[in-house]
């Protein structure tokens, strides 16, 4: 199934208008919850049980979701076993039990041209001298990817002469690093890595001046949760990235291994943009109505997985939407604050641990 | 290993210490001794005496339990347990492993097993919750002035130590455990000596029967009394108490339960709503998440979501039932002809049966006809949680006791 993605395709990852790009988004999800209706029995199922009186949804906020732990029991799928080419897993550090996400070679080549898309948005049309703010030893296994290796993969596809900053036991190549520096000279340097290893193993493992960073641009994602652990939040991250090593181009995402190309880029205002082939949804945690405006459970929305029926889920986060277009920052369309995780309901029970099945489906 | 004792006072205190037997002089009380209902009931009148405890009906309801008349009532069933030709007597020292996150369940089988004069040595998990807390105050309160006794009620906590729950299941003569299954499991690979006994609540799944044209018959007031006794039962502990209702069966014609259904939730969904119950966001996403697998997995016809506080979920049938559930006010719901309909679908994990509008006559054929396959307790609507002697299968004042038969010399052999 191809949905009509090529319209999106063709608008400007952050630089779309919303309004011409609203109805195209609505199209193709409207096709995506047709086609996985019929194409996973399962999902359509659930799907006439929990959004009964809808049948085509005619706004944004009326597009039926899934809850996104159902990937944690159930590895859905729209598409022949056989058709399967990797299968994503969360990384599953908080909870015992991981997603499963299927992915399919179509699937997977429109999250590759997507992310390009908006890679490019700030990366420039080139590939760029990369340094993986990682360990090479993370990518194993190539049919069973963790996210994190997931994501390091996914990346590198936009940087060249790939540099792993750390080694395994976490400790910074300085030398490394410095060679590699000299050999890019007065090029752009992407790098890329998860927010809490890019502070704990690279900013604090290097002193003021140590190197020169200011033609960087990095990239980084996986949450907050353990730098607001450390009292760090965006604003003193930022700062500290700039007076230590003059790099001042950053950006965080926004996404999961559920909505793989799609991610959500944080902008020089530090909010992040929605680009044209995703949006969200902010729902009231009471009425789940939407609540605009609001701080909410987020709703993510993706124009892109056929393989499997992910393009609505609600997810385990809260955010505000700050405005649907005109951010100070030059791009377009809605843009958002994440706060991090919806506080994990309470164990209760006489049980001591609780799991349930997790059947493969069929 | 640290132990941490939390009663009768706050030390730390070794393995040795707890196991140490007393000495053999040291006299310990009869079952139902009158210093025994005496502590007990003052553990009550304190429980009950604290501010604003009417905001937790768990512990109101344990307080009540434990009145001085309750008690008064216990003895008199208690004796009434003993014949011409046998005694009851203390079992010796029971070792009690409670449930982590049940506050105060784990209370009732340790006051039971107090009045029939054991010795007890409660083991807390190691996350002690406000309720526990408060609930060590007052046993310590009760404790201090009732120094004679202070030996007979111990409550400790450690981490999960094999080594220790060794060293202290080597003097036990009964083991209380409460589940869930792994507990049970892990602390039965643990050795206790060939003489003891014991007693397992292991993981169970509660249901409620609803006779539908009773409810239909019902007039408002009633209707809403019993929403209010159902709201008891299946939301404390945020119905994840073996004893909390999941499942709702409705007896009668398919048209009518559907009509009863309707108006019940209708009445639960309004108590809620009175009650300013709430779900926390995490849990109302569990229970979405929960409802979406059900939908993929069982035979889900209709799923009714007014608020986060109450989903139902019919099933078109109750073959092959998981009891798979994520509690906090989800439900599933199934019809069947009458309650007799319900006999194949019972499993040994089944537990309580609360029931509404049938008679007492077909509830004992219907218990008669079980045969044992399934439930211990089968009480009405509202008294799910209420413990009882009776529980879980067995009569726990005569599982704390021995009872020592007793014959004197016969007549003509004298």
């Amino acid at each position: 199934m191809t949905p009509p993605l090529d319209a999106l395709l063709a608008l400007s990852a952050f630089g779309y208008d919303p309004a011409q790009r609203e109805p195209l988004l609505l199209g193709a999800l409207n096709a995506l919850t047709g086609f996985h209706r019929a194409a996973c029995p399962p999902y359509g199922r659930a799907l006439d049980l929990l959004f009964p009186a809808v049948s085509t949804a005619r706004t944004l906020v009326d597009v039926p979701y899934l809850p996104i732990g159902i990937f944690k029991s159930h590895a859905l799928r729209s598409v022949e076993e056989q058709a399967i080419w990797k299968t994503l897993t969360s990384s599953g550090t908080t909870s015992s039990r991981v997603s499963r996400i299927v992915i399919d070679r179509e699937t997977a080549k429109r999250q590759t041209r997507t992310l390009a898309l908006i890679m490019a948005a700030v990366l420039g049309p080139r590939r760029l001298p990369m340094i993986i703010v990682d360990t090479s030893s993370l990518i194993g296994d190539r049919r069973q990817f963790s996210a994190r290796g997931a994501g390091v993969l996914g990346m590198m596809n936009f940087g060249r002469d790939h540099f792993y900053a750390l080694d395994a036991d976490m400790r910074l190549d300085r030398d490394g690093l410095r060679r590699f520096l000299e050999q890019h000279a007065g090029e752009p340097v992407f790098l890329f890595g998860f927010t809490f290893m890019v502070w704990r193993y690279f900013l604090e493992a290097l002193a003021p001046g140590d190197v020169d960073l200011s033609n960087g641009i990095l990239i980084h994602g996986g949450g907050w949760k353990k730098l607001a652990d450390a009292a760090v939040d965006r604003q003193a991250f930022r700062q500290a990235f700039a007076e230590r090593l003059r790099l001042t181009r950053i950006h965080d995402y926004y996404g999961m291994v559920e909505q793989v190309g799609s991610i959500y880029l944080e902008c020089d205002q530090g909010v992040f943009h929605t680009p044209a082939f995703s949006d969200v949804v902010v729902r009231d945690p009471v009425t789940w109505a939407a609540a605009s405006g609001r701080q909410g459970v987020l709703q993510v929305l993706s124009a892109l997985p056929t393989s499997y029926p992910g393009h609505s889920l609600l997810t385990e986060d809260l955010g505000t939407i700050v405005a649907d277009d005109g951010c100070a920052c030059g791009w377009r369309g809605r843009h958002f604050v994440v706060h991090g995780r919806v506080p994990a309901a309470e164990p209760r029970g006489c049980s001591d641990t609780f799991v349930p099945p997790a059947p493969d489906v069929a | 290993m640290r132990i941490t004792q939390l009663v009768p006072d706050v030390r730390e205190i070794e393995a040795d210490d707890l196991v140490a037997a007393p000495a053999r002089d040291v006299a310990t009380p009869a079952p139902f001794d009158q210093a025994l209902t005496h502590l007990v009931g003052r553990f009550s009148e304190r429980l009950l005496a604290i501010p604003n405890v009417g905001r937790t009906p768990e512990l109101v309801a344990l307080g009540f339990w434990t009145r001085r008349a309750a008690l008064e009532r216990l003895r008199a069933e208690f004796a009434r347990l003993a014949d011409a030709e046998s005694i009851l007597v203390p079992r010796g020292l029971v070792l009690h492993f409670p449930p982590a996150n049940v506050d105060t369940m784990f209370v009732y089988s340790a006051v039971l097993s107090l009045l029939t004069g054991n010795r007890n040595l409660v083991r807390l998990s190691q996350r002690v919750t406000p309720a526990v807390e408060l609930l060590c105050d007052v046993w310590r309160a009760a404790l201090a002035e009732n120094a004679g006794l202070r030996n007979m009620l111990t409550f400790v906590t450690y981490p999960h130590d094999p080594e220790t729950t060794r060293r202290l299941s080597s003097v036990a003569d009964v083991r209380v455990i409460w589940g869930g299954d792994e507990t049970i499991r892990a602390i039965r690979a643990i050795p206790a000596p060939p003489t003891a006994i014991e007693l397992a609540f292991p993981d169970r799944f509660s249901l409620a029967a609803i006779h539908a044209e009773a409810w239909l018959a019902a007039d408002e007031g009633a209707q809403r009394t019993i929403a209010e006794r159902f709201f008891n039962d299946a939301y404390w502990f945020g119905q994840a108490g073996c004893s909390s209702p999941r499942l709702v069966v409705w007896c009668g014609a398919p048209e009518t339960a559907r009509r009863a259904s309707d108006g019940f939730f209708t009445r639960v969904a309004a108590v809620l709503h009175g009650r300013g119950h709430r779900v926390s966001t995490g849990e109302a996403l569990q229970k979405l998440t929960f409802t979406a697998e059900a939908a993929m997995d069982r035979p889900v016809e209709r799923v009714r979501r007014p608020s986060n506080e109450l989903s139902v979920l019919s099933l078109a049938s109750l073959d092959r039932f998981g009891r798979e559930h994520c509690g906090g006010g989800l439900f599933f719901e199934a019809t069947l002809p009458d309650l007799a309909a319900l006999r194949p679908f019972l499993a040994r994990k089944d537990q309580t049966l609360a029931h509404f509008g049938f008679d007492a006559g077909v509830l004992r054929r219907f218990v008669e006809a079980v045969n044992g396959r399934g439930l211990q307790r089968v009480v009405p609507l509202g008294e799910a949680l209420a413990f009882h002697r009776y529980w879980d299968g067995f009569d726990l004042l005569a599982a704390l006791t021995q009872r020592v038969h007793v014959r004197a010399v016969d007549e003509g052999t004298r």
